[in-house]
């Protein structure tokens, strides 16, 4: 069973906190997440359009949202870990991002 | 005897179930040994007319050589974002930008066998188009485009990630070009430019992806950014039958598309369900192909040779309690003497490491296991 969940952390630091916090395993000192999820960090998403000369400089520049997103793909949950629920997000459709074969 | 008939599991790429997430394995034929398979529905392959297609959700990915499709080999990948938007509609009305051209969609058959290949002409000399997408700077992007020439003999340049053209090489048959650039600022270009005024060339499938190699085809037909997850293939456990604890041999036959490092490698393993007591692995570490010999007496290691990327290797490993031999590409077996005392039992076989981290990204050929340690010149035959 997969849950696709979009969420928004107040910063980047929060975002990597709450990562880190899920349950990982350690083998041969490298630390692996369990449970076989796909975490996306999509970051401080763009918030408009950005606009481009022929050299693809900027014209009008980027603005970013002042909130960190997340995109998970939770293998074998029926609903967000504990401490991950209160940043959930709705979007219309996928919103910026979606996981190739499904939709949000 | 031949020596496939001493073999205990053999996996040549070939038969699959998506529906049931099987790759079947050649032997045993009682299904016992068949490895399970997680890939994304949507995924693509080459398939063996050369065409690419998108699988099933669980579909072995079968996948065979675009400029040159004859065996298959099992593809394996890590998860990768695509960031290129409306790759099957290159257009001013998607967002691509002009300057001396005209860009037309729907022109002429592309590799996935639609007709959604736009036809790119330039009016003057250094026509180009190009799409940007917000960034970071500072990360290895890897830019990547079908292309076939239409008219004229002029330079095809690639534009990718910075303000450059860079010159591809570009034919009558459709070519698949890639570079690979680390960004010096937020602004990640993909795009063409010809040289020569009047050329024309048909393009598709663009792919932008943060890494150092382009992977398979990721489809997008929208403008939002697309995820495919990581594949994996393994068998978890109940091969208690067909593994040897105490001494076997393992072969695999496979490629790599990467040199891993010490902290971010690929692995195969023979193991328990999931303790990392005793294992007999092979990875790609640290710039090379190594072999582990893992239980309570300790580790027992041998470095085989230099990884190359994108190049072919075959790998036989023969372990007992006191020896590791390894024979690779048909060389002399070398030999490691240490001590091995197992004390649980190997009932696993993954592309990857025993917790399912450090999966193995590359192109498995084949891959075989014998319930005996094989003599050198067995070793020897096997990697020939």
């Amino acid at each position: 069973m997969e849950l696709f969940k979009k969420y928004e952390f107040d910063s980047q630091e929060q975002a990597e906190t709450k990562i880190a916090a899920l349950p990982h395993t350690e083998v041969d000192g490298v630390s692996y997440l369990e449970g076989n999820h796909t975490i996306v960090k999509l970051g401080y998403i763009v918030t408009n359009t950005p606009e481009y000369d022929e050299n693809g400089d900027e014209v009008v520049a980027p603005i970013y949202s002042d909130k960190y997103s997340v995109d998970v793909l939770w293998n074998g949950l029926e609903k967000s870990p504990y401490g991950w629920a209160s940043y959930e997000i709705t979007v219309e459709g996928n919103g910026v991002h979606t996981f190739l074969g499904r939709n949000f | 005897m031949s020596l496939y008939q001493k073999a205990s599991l053999v996996q040549i790429p070939s038969g699959y179930k998506a529906s049931a997430a099987k790759l079947y394995s050649v032997v045993p034929s009682s299904g016992d040994a068949d490895f399970t398979i997680s890939a994304d529905a949507d995924a693509t392959r080459v398939n063996k007319d050369g065409v690419i297609e998108s699988v099933a959700a669980n579909q072995a990915r079968l996948n065979y050589d675009f400029a040159n499709p004859q065996d298959p080999h099992l593809l394996l990948e890590p998860t990768r974002i695509q960031l290129a938007h409306y790759t099957n509609a290159i257009s001013s009305a998607n967002g691509y930008s002009l300057i001396n051209g005209t860009l037309t969609t729907n022109s002429h058959t592309a590799p996935d066998g639609t007709n959604e290949a736009s036809t790119f002409k330039v009016t003057s000399s250094l026509g180009q188009f190009q799409k940007v997408k917000t960034g970071s700077s500072g990360v290895q992007y890897t830019v990547s485009a079908y292309v076939k020439r239409k008219t004229g003999t002029g330079t095809v340049y690639l534009r990718a990630v910075e303000n450059t053209n860079t010159a591809v090489t570009v034919t009558d048959e459709w070519t698949r070009v890639s570079l690979t650039v680390t960004s010096t600022s937020t602004n990640i270009r993909y795009g063409m430019a010809l040289a020569t005024s009047g050329d024309e060339i048909y393009v598709w499938g663009f792919q932008v992806e943060a890494g150092s190699y382009a992977t398979s085809l990721i489809p997008n037909p929208a403008g939002i950014d697309i995820t495919r997850t990581e594949d994996f293939c393994h068998i978890p456990s109940g091969l208690q039958n067909i593994l040897n604890t105490s001494e076997g041999t393992l072969f695999v036959d496979l490629e790599v598309l990467r040199v891993a490092t010490t902290s971010d490698f690929d692995r195969i393993v023979l193991s328990d369900q999931t303790s990392s007591t005793d294992r007999i692995i092979l990875d790609n570490f640290g710039g090379n192909w190594r072999s582990l010999m893992i239980s309570s007496a300790g580790i027992v290691s041998q470095t085989i040779v230099s990884v190359t990327a994108n190049q072919r290797i075959k790998v036989a490993i023969a372990y007992s309690s006191t020896q590791l031999r390894i024979s690779y590409n048909g060389n002399t077996a070398t030999t490691t003497s240490g001590s091995y005392t197992p004390t649980t039992t190997l009932e696993s076989f993954k592309f990857s490491n025993v917790s399912g981290g450090s999966k193995c990204q590359g192109k498995i050929y084949q891959a075989m296991y014998f319930n005996t340690a094989l003599t050198n010149t067995e070793l020897q035959t096997l990697t020939s």
